[in-house]
């Protein structure tokens, strides 16, 4: 990753970072994007959906009486 | 009275003590504000302590079990709370410059509700910045771990760790989004207990990332967690993911039985990766299962294939979450964060929709995985880390992300999961057995957790 692409990446959260600070995380950001390539290598069902805010209500457990 | 020093009580003998009238509150309240005197400068477990208002407590709770009115199990008990639980007329920081002088109106619901059973609150407790991260944070020195104290607690709630293992109070809440309870009770020695998301209200409590966050008791013993979490689960109509399911009697559940109890191991999980187990953290969980299996439980290998991606979705959820609640503060005032925790947030920037989306299609299937696990199981079992505490001269919160393994599952799934001591490194240090259980099936997990720890007895043994 250039320098470029780095500080393009951040300020897409409007932090105008100095060259230092930038460099410092350099390091973080590639970890964090092979997160990220990790992330899209999953193969899910195009049926699946983002997980919603848990809710043991509407969970297959619920369904069987909870609790074992 | 008591045979051993106060400040080593189990919260259920010091309530004996306590009930009966062979305790007051103020004299077990004074033993630990002297130990909190004589230990803490080398541990920096407290960043405030609060000795008038606690001896104040500790009077009243004494007339009022004189008088007659004995609240239960926690009346008197003293307590103290990682410092982001907001407290009423007592600085809350999150041990960060950006919080340095914020004084809450009121208290968090659980606060108020430790308040309502009767606890006596000793102080604010040091944690990681904004839970995040690492030491050194803006504010205050870093806890230390005081089986070492070369070695850090773990984190986030480093401070809750390092204060409930050197008996510094009777138990502490602290905060979970990627393991900040049970991993600093796996490096500390002591039980932390995550329980499902819903079940204790988080209003009050500063948020990292508001869909893995959870809150929860830490303890010296199990039976402690069960008294705590007592008192904090419940409906909270100020916390809209707080849900009104009934809470059960969770002391009853403490039974040494687990015979016929299924416990799944995650053999394969434990063992991927580049970076082995270290060796001694491995025979204590294996130790401990080899326990459980001669108490009656029936322990198989199972597999939830897609937990290998936990870590990858947790930190891309985690972070966007994390940078949406920042992201002003970032910007106004980037220089009050330090340098690790402004580090980490700013990662978030680089988190667009797409990522985001496909981190909780992920978790979807890794909580679908999980739900089919636990169809066939009661319980599953990890470690409560890869190694031990690392040395705060060995440690790279800024390096590649390390040993988060194990944790991330109960978070991104919501389920219910204890973390208990199961032995020592040849170096000394603790290492811990997780158990993660069904939602809301709380009493399970504690009654595994508890089975084992009467048998292994390792409660026993204290820090220097």
């Amino acid at each position: 990753m250039d320098d470029r692409e780095l500080r393009t990446l951040f300020e897409r959260g409007d932090l105008q970072l100095p060259p230092e600070e930038l460099e410092r995380l350099r390091p973080l950001a590639e970890e964090y994007l092979n997160r990220l390539d990790l992330l899209y290598s999953v193969e899910l069902p195009e049926t699946e959906e983002p997980a919603a805010t848990f809710t043991p209500e509407e969970s297959p457990w619920a369904a069987e009486g909870g609790n074992g | 009275m008591a045979d051993k020093e106060l400040y080593y009580l189990t919260i259920p003998e010091a309530a004996l003590l306590l009930e009966s009238k062979q305790l007051s509150p103020v004299e077990l309240t004074q033993a630990f504000l002297d130990r909190i005197e004589a230990v803490d400068g080398g541990l920096n477990s407290y960043v405030t302590v609060l000795a008038d208002s606690a001896i104040e407590e500790a009077r009243a709770a004494e007339s009022a079990i004189a008088a007659g009115e004995y609240r239960g199990p926690l009346h008197g008990i003293p307590i103290a709370l990682k410092d982001l639980y907001d407290t009423a007329g007592v600085r809350t920081t999150a041990q960060s410059k950006v919080l340095e002088h914020r004084v809450p109106s009121q208290d968090a619901t659980v606060v108020a509700r430790l308040k309502a059973a009767g606890t006596v609150l000793l102080g604010k407790l040091a944690m990681h910045e904004f839970a995040l991260g690492g030491p050194p944070t803006s504010l205050f020195e870093p806890a230390r771990n005081p089986w070492n104290t070369d070695h850090i607690p773990g984190g986030s709630s480093s401070g809750s760790g390092a204060a409930v293992a050197a008996g510094l109070c009777m138990g502490s809440l602290g905060s979970d989004t990627g393991g900040s309870i049970r991993g600093p009770a796996s490096a500390c020695g002591i039980v932390g207990l995550k329980p499902t998301y819903g079940r204790v209200s988080r209003a009050g409590v500063l948020p990292l990332s508001w869909s893995l966050d959870h809150v929860g008791p830490m303890t010296w013993t199990v039976e402690d967690s069960a008294y705590m979490l007592q008192a904090i689960a419940g409906h909270d109509p100020a916390d809209p993911t707080c849900r009104s399911t009934p809470v059960p009697d969770y002391a009853a559940s403490l039974v040494e039985d687990v015979r016929g109890l299924r416990i799944g191991v995650l053999r394969s999980y434990i063992n991927h990766g580049d970076e082995p187990m270290d060796p001694d953290t491995l025979a204590a969980f294996d130790a401990a299962l080899d326990a459980l299996a001669a108490m009656g439980a029936e322990i198989e290998e199972i597999e939830i294939p897609s937990a290998v991606y936990g870590d990858a979705a947790n930190s891309v959820i985690m972070l966007s979450e994390a940078f949406a609640y920042h992201r002003a503060n970032l910007q106004s005032q980037p220089e009050n964060y330090g340098e690790i925790v402004r580090a980490r947030f700013s990662t978030g920037a680089l988190v667009t929709s797409s990522d985001y989306v496909q981190a909780q299609r992920v978790r979807s299937r890794i909580r679908r995985e999980t739900a089919a696990a636990l169809q066939r199981v009661d319980l599953v079992a990890l470690p409560g880390s890869r190694s031990p505490a690392p040395s705060f001269e060995g440690f790279e919160p800024l390096g590649r992300w390390k040993g988060e393994g194990f944790m991330s599952l109960a978070n991104e799934t919501g389920l219910p999961t204890i973390c208990a001591p199961c032995g020592f490194t040849s170096t000394g240090l603790p290492a811990g057995l997780q158990l993660m259980g069904r939602p809301d099936d709380e009493p399970t997990v504690l009654r595994a957790a508890y089975a084992y720890q009467q048998r292994a007895k390792w409660y026993a043994r204290r820090p220097e």
